[in-house]
């Protein structure tokens, strides 16, 4: 810095007033300050002229101002501020004067960009309508939600997969601004027209709604409708692409389309700005398109071979629950018939009854010694293969019919013996031994539940009928021919008549409880050898036995014997004692039958029904 | 594989779907011209060494041309004008037309048509106009949709100009 008075007081060469006149003095400044400044003064003239020329400015200043916008950048946002309202002019303007520039430019990433946005917003939507339909536990719901778990995808995605069903039939790949067809691909076995002309009308009808009903710029038909059938078409700034989709796609399918357009855009957007007509460029977009050639089957039909292994699994199984159940069911209702009918039975009270807890039946109660044990009711209701356990205890069931049970029991009446119960009072009726009837005098009081006995009408069939038989009988001796076994003319009758009697005898006494012995005795005349006699008295024996038998006698009851001449009924004086001694005897014993006698046996199990 | 655009221009009843219709073997019918107004068919060429196809674009008669603003139009790379040959006005229709396709289209090849030669009786031309027109450089053909008369050189004629001037 120059100080013109100086730090010291001291006058400076400068000072105009210290020494040489004002004029004088101007000149001398001025030759001093061209001496002093000469080349610089220049320079300045020079950057001054510069300045004031627009043009040179522009172009000095456009040598620095990509650097110097870039520092002030790097320093703070000043730069951004202050430009930000020109830059949004600038963009207004050119949206103004053509805003295909702007939709050129943007256009690969706006749709990204918006679908980012609306997928977020549209996501957490989906996510709180995932817990509403997650609760909706259908079968098919929670199978769903397992794939969902499973896969780690949502359940709406997969609720979603699962019930659309669509197929992307046909893609067209169409010039804006012609109509004309870039690229088409087409899904196997679809029939389709000439997809020239379709992409033509496409772009007409296009043309058509567009000029018949006034739309924003930018929109147009994006879908149009036939049955099952749709036409989605996506638009981009120079082509356009229509998909003909069958059924219900969903709107990732859109979404796909919409990608796919871009990514035609970025990768062939020179060819489409230039395009004149040749569409070879373009057959390498034919990759683009068949990967939206997609379809999403009927779930019901890729499950074609899993459907009848399932359900026939899933019927069986719940057959065989069915089935279990029911078996449960009716073999509960099988027991507690089983348990009323054995509970109706004569002779047993039931008092308990259920099922325990390993599965064993059980019945408890009291049961009459001649009551039938349920054993056969068992089968009959089908319980034999259930363990069925029974604990009775015992009682006598005063019920005529187990009373009389219990008589017969004990007294083993003889078969034409009937014995009946008139209010306690035990009555015999009927032909019987005397034994017996000596017998049961004795135990019918002792029966239980009887209390008087009744036997007036039980008759001694032997003092009776039997008897007076067997005296006719022993008192018949037929006689024999001298020296022969057949009987004279006069006794022949006699075989006949023993021989009825014999069989009445029979009867009689298996009535009274008898079995018949009869010991038939030959005899001879004294006249003779003992030998031949001894035969020949046999022979007279077995003549009648042979009578007899031959009247339906069991032989096995009938025995012989051959006494010979040693048991004469007469001294042989004359021929006719000699006569009378050759005769055949019979002698008969009646038996008591052998069971009757023994009365210690249990008691009969199957209570009868007395006769009545 | 070469794609064109062919717009058919002219007024109404010159007879332009039925040169169309002598030209190809359509998939649609004509009750496309009463609800959309325009009708697509397909015609394939060999121009040269060159298949091409020509996506003709029928449209329906003037007044609806009037209606749709040449939207139609945007993207032809070539166009016939169609006049009918027993009325003179027609023309008239076609140079209007003409004045709107390149303003649309901007600067392709077209060929004026003069359709219904063959009824001869009834004939309404203005030739010294026409003449004046070939003089311009116009190419006129003089066709027959009903006997067939220069169908096929009209629209193969166009082609080959489409070509060319694509420089294809």
């Amino acid at each position: 810095m120059i100080d013109p008075q100086g730090s010291n007081g001291r006058p400076s060469i400068l000072d105009p007033a210290s020494r040489t006149p004002p004029a004088e003095k101007a000149k001398q400044l001025d030759e001093l300050r061209n001496l002093i400044i000469d080349g610089d003064f220049r320079k300045l003239v020079e950057l001054q002229k510069r300045m004031e020329d627009p043009a040179q400015y522009a172009r000095d200043l456009s040598k620095v101002l990509p650097r110097a916008v870039f520092l002030s950048a790097n320093r703070s946002d000043q730069l951004g501020r202050a430009l930000a309202p020109t830059v949004e002019e600038a963009i207004r303007a050119s949206v103004r004067k053509d805003p295909h520039h702007l939709v050129d430019a943007i256009f690969p990433v706006m749709g990204p960009a918006i679908r980012k946005a609306a997928g977020d917003a549209v996501g957490s939507i989906v996510e709180s309508v995932n817990a509403s339909v997650a609760n909706l536990l259908s079968f098919r719901g929670l199978r769903w939600f397992i794939e969902a778990k499973r896969t780690g995808r949502t359940y709406a995605e997969v609720a979603l997969a699962h019930t659309v069903q669509f197929r992307v039939e046909q893609v067209f790949l169409i010039h804006r601004e012609t109509g004309l067809l870039l690229m088409h691909v087409m899904a196997a076995e679809v029939a389709g027209q000439d997809p020239d002309m379709i992409s033509g009308m496409l772009t007409a009808i296009q043309d058509f709604v567009k000029d018949s009903f006034k739309t924003e710029k930018g929109e147009g038909l994006d879908e149009f409708k036939v049955g099952q059938l749709k036409i989605w078409v996506e638009r981009g700034p120079r082509a356009v692409i229509a998909a003909a989709v069958r059924g219900n796609a969903p709107p990732e399918v859109r979404t796909m389309l919409a990608e796919t357009v871009e990514n035609v855009h970025m990768g062939f957007g020179d060819a489409l700005a230039s395009f004149t007509g040749d569409i070879a460029p373009f057959e390498g977009t034919r990759r683009y398109l068949e990967s939206c050639l997609i379809q999403q089957e009927r779930e019901s039909r890729r499950n074609k071979f899993a459907f009848p292994f399932f359900w026939i699994v899933f019927i069986a199984l719940l057959a065989l629950l069915g089935w279990y159940i029911y078996e449960r069911i009716a073999l509960q209702r099988r027991w507690e018939q089983f348990v009323t009918t054995v509970d109706r039975q004569e002779g047993i009270v039931v008092t308990d009854y259920g099922r325990r807890r390993n599965g064993d039946f059980y019945l408890s109660g009291l049961r009459d010694p001649s009551a039938e044990e349920p054993k056969a009711l068992i089968d009959q209701f089908q319980l034999s293969g259930e363990i069925v356990r029974t604990d009775w205890g015992i009682y006598l069931d005063h019920s005529p019919a187990f009373v009389l049970a219990r008589a017969r029991a004990l007294l083993r009446p003889p078969p034409k013996v009937v014995l009946r119960l008139e209010d306690g009072r035990l009555i015999a009726e009927g032909p019987a031994s005397t034994e017996w009837i000596e017998r049961a005098r004795i135990l019918a009081p002792t029966v239980n539940g009887v209390r008087v006995y009744d036997d007036s009408g039980v008759y001694d069939i032997i003092a009776t009928e039997i008897n007076s038989l067997l005296r006719e009988m022993e008192s018949m001796q037929p006689r024999f021919v001298f020296n022969t076994s057949t009987p004279i003319p006069e006794d022949e009758f006699k075989l006949e008549e023993m021989a009825a009697r014999a069989r009445v005898i029979y009867d009689y006494a298996r009535q009274a409880g008898y079995d018949v012995r009869l010991h038939i005795i030959g005899h001879t005349d004294s006249t003779g050898t003992a030998k031949r006699n001894a035969e020949l008295s046999l022979e007279r024996a077995n003549v009648l036995r042979a009578a007899i038998v031959a009247a339906g006698v069991d032989p096995a009851t009938v025995t012989t014997e051959g006494a010979g001449p040693n048991q004469p009924l007469r001294e042989e004086k004359t021929e006719e004692d000699r006569l009378a001694n050759r005769r055949a005897q019979m002698r008969v014993t009646l038996v008591p039958r052998e069971s009757d006698h023994v009365s210690s046996g249990p008691p009969a199990r199957t209570p009868e029904v007395a006769p009545r | 594989m070469i794609q064109k655009k062919v717009c058919m221009l002219g007024a109404f009843a010159v007879g332009k779907t039925s040169l169309v219709a002598r030209f190809v073997s359509s998939i649609f019918t004509d009750k496309y011209h009463s609800t959309v107004g325009v009708k697509v068919d397909k015609k394939q060429l060999r121009i040269g060494e060159h298949d091409v196809n020509l996506m003709l674009w029928d449209l329906a008669g003037e007044d609806e041309f009037n209606k749709v603003q040449g939207t139609y139009l945007r993207g032809s790379s070539g166009y016939l004008l169609v006049m009918d040959a027993t009325r003179r006005a027609t023309l008239d229709t076609a140079l209007v037309l003409h004045e709107r396709a390149r303003g649309v289209a901007g600067s392709v090849p077209w060929i004026l048509v003069i359709n219904k030669i063959d009824l001869e009786a009834d004939l309404d031309l203005d030739e010294d106009r026409l003449s004046r027109l070939a003089q311009d450089g116009w190419t006129v053909i003089r066709s027959s949709a009903k006997t067939g008369q220069g169908v096929e050189e009209a629209f193969h004629t166009l082609a080959e100009r489409m070509i060319t001037a694509a420089g294809a």
